[in-house]
């Protein structure tokens, strides 16, 4: 069990005594099967398995916070891999693939040139950051921070027809019904003013860096309960188990830390591409002597 | 919330007996909630989704719920949905994209600057470009600009040919028509006749009638842009998202 709580600054309500056991690698079934399924009920009882308070009294954002923590616990320190598209403007002058093709990323005030977006697709590895931003805020009287235990409630209505929204504003009502009964009665005023006080404080931060074109975008974000955690299907674990086993005469325990055998893996795969670079330049120097 | 007939664009000039006012409440979660769940494709449907909330909404003590759902025009029942949303206080973000020119030149003393009138050019300079200005201009669009365009009052007396009826909201339910649709208006307009038996010149005239008591709702708005301080025009629609935003 590692104390380490105060990693990002401490939990947004300030709570305090919450201890984390690092996530085994049996841990990854039924995690990989909340998120993929989207489904609370799950998560909420992984994270509980690995945390000694009670999950279900804390609020959202001490949840989120949580992820964070055992993200850090329970993982490598890996960048990721995204895909996105940039939308920054450029200047593009003729017919690409034709002579006199030319583009710019500032206005050159030239007619011949023709105003487009980038459009490029990037493929990049990124650092997630994770921060806490601002201070806690004061409800208005009929409000309250929403408790994890209404997540299930609101996910098996949304399954059912209600809007997100709608039931996402009814969390943050200070009331004992049963969410849909709040969602139901909300008037449209009430629903606004909500929607005013409703925030997060826990985002993720991640830079990119265009390739192709001079453009940086900073995308924050709030943290996405169901998107933070990196997660490996069976055949990806067992393949990781498979490649060390055979390739070290290694037994892996089943109970092995996730953030052991993820670094291992890493280290494998590192050398395997050591070794082939190794071995590709050993049969060009071949060829050419 | 009280509404009287004088405030809604037909002035319910359809409906027999004539409806003074009526008495509506405000919209719950649970009439967004029957509205988001009938997954409107487009306009019309949703408009029919709206139309079973606001049926709901209005207090049959007040007045003949019946006689007056068959009375709303297809305009008027968005103009009771805006005005379901003028009471709300949900704000509506407008945004736009400014298209008016921007002359960048260049001067006798050689100096690159943008101006943004052809007048405002000098004649010494040169123009090196003509580009939009390209600023994005946003704006909340406020509950008391919303304006309103009424029919004529003698409407229903000088019909081009007899027992016309304005585009009802009750037609829609009853038949498979497209409210955007120009030629579907006038077919609801002319539901009473066999169009197959009017000449060509009637059906002008009844598309003119139509157009010249265009009523409803005018979704046009204007913006400021923040970058050279010109106004803009755009328009918006009204949709269950509104509610939600």
């Amino acid at each position: 069990m590692s104390n380490i709580a105060a990693r990002f600054g401490g939990f947004p309500s300030g709570l305090d005594d919450v201890g984390l056991y690092p996530m085994l690698s049996h841990h990854m079934g039924p995690l990989f099967t909340a998120i993929h399924y989207r489904s609370p009920e799950l998560l909420v009882d992984v994270i509980q398995s690995l945390c000694t308070y009670d999950v279900l009294t804390m609020e959202d954002d001490d949840f989120r916070y949580l992820l964070a923590l055992v993200d850090r616990v329970s993982y490598t320190e890996d960048s990721r891999v995204i895909n996105w598209r940039c939308l920054a403007p450029r200047w593009v002058k003729g017919v690409e693939g034709t002579a006199g093709f030319d583009y710019t990323p500032v206005n050159p005030h030239n007619p011949k040139y023709r105003k487009t977006v980038c459009d490029s697709l990037n493929t990049q590895d990124v650092r997630f950051t994770v921060k806490v931003v601002g201070e806690r805020r004061k409800l208005p009287a009929n409000m309250k921070h929403p408790l994890i235990s209404s997540l299930e409630p609101a996910y098996s209505a949304i399954k059912n027809g209600y809007p997100e929204d709608l039931i996402m504003a009814a969390r943050w009502v200070d009331c004992d019904w049963p969410l849909e009964a709040i969602a139901d009665s909300l008037t449209c005023e009430e629903l606004a003013t909500i929607k005013r006080h409703m925030y997060s404080r826990i985002v993720v931060q991640q830079k990119l860096r265009c390739a192709f074109c001079p453009n940086e975008v900073l995308n924050v974000d709030p943290l996405d309960m169901f998107g933070f955690l990196r997660v490996f299907s069976d055949v990806s674990m067992m393949n990781m188990q498979f490649n060390l086993s055979m390739h070290f005469n290694a037994c892996i325990p089943e109970d092995i830390p996730l953030k052991r055998l993820l670094y291992h893996h890493g280290c494998y795969v590192q050398d395997r591409r050591e070794a082939e670079r190794k071995k590709r330049e050993a049969a060009a120097a071949a060829h050419r002597s | 919330m009280l509404v009287t007939a004088n405030e809604l664009g037909s002035k319910l000039v359809v409906a027999d007996p004539p409806i003074e006012s009526f008495e509506m409440r405000k919209f719950r979660g649970a009439d967004l909630r029957r509205v988001w769940e009938a997954k409107p494709k487009n306009s019309t449907e949703e408009l029919m989704a709206f139309g079973h909330a606001i049926r709901d909404c209005i207090d049959p003590e007040s007045c003949d719920v019946d006689n007056l759902m068959n009375s709303l025009t297809i305009y008027d029942a968005w103009q009771l949905v805006v005005r379901q949303w003028q009471e709300s206080g949900v704000p509506m973000l407008l945004k736009g994209v400014c298209n008016h020119p921007v002359y960048h030149i260049v001067d006798a003393d050689g100096m690159q600057t943008s101006v943004y009138s052809a007048s405002n050019v000098p004649e010494t300079a040169t123009v090196l470009s003509v580009d939009a200005c390209g600023g994005t201009a946003s704006a909340y669009l406020k509950a008391e600009d919303v304006q309103v365009v009424q029919v004529h009052s003698d409407c229903m007396q000088q019909t081009p040919l007899p027992d016309l009826t304005l585009p009802l909201l009750r037609q829609l339910y009853e038949d498979d028509y497209d409210s955007t649709d120009r030629v579907h208006l006038l077919r609801m307009v002319l539901a009473a006749h066999d169009i197959d038996e009017l000449e060509a010149a009637d059906i002008m005239s009844v598309g003119k009638w139509l157009s010249h008591n265009k009523h409803g709702v005018r979704n046009g708005a204007f913006l400021l842009c923040p970058q050279c301080g010109r106004q803009s025009t755009t328009t918006w629609q009204m949709n269950i998202g509104v509610f939600f935003e």
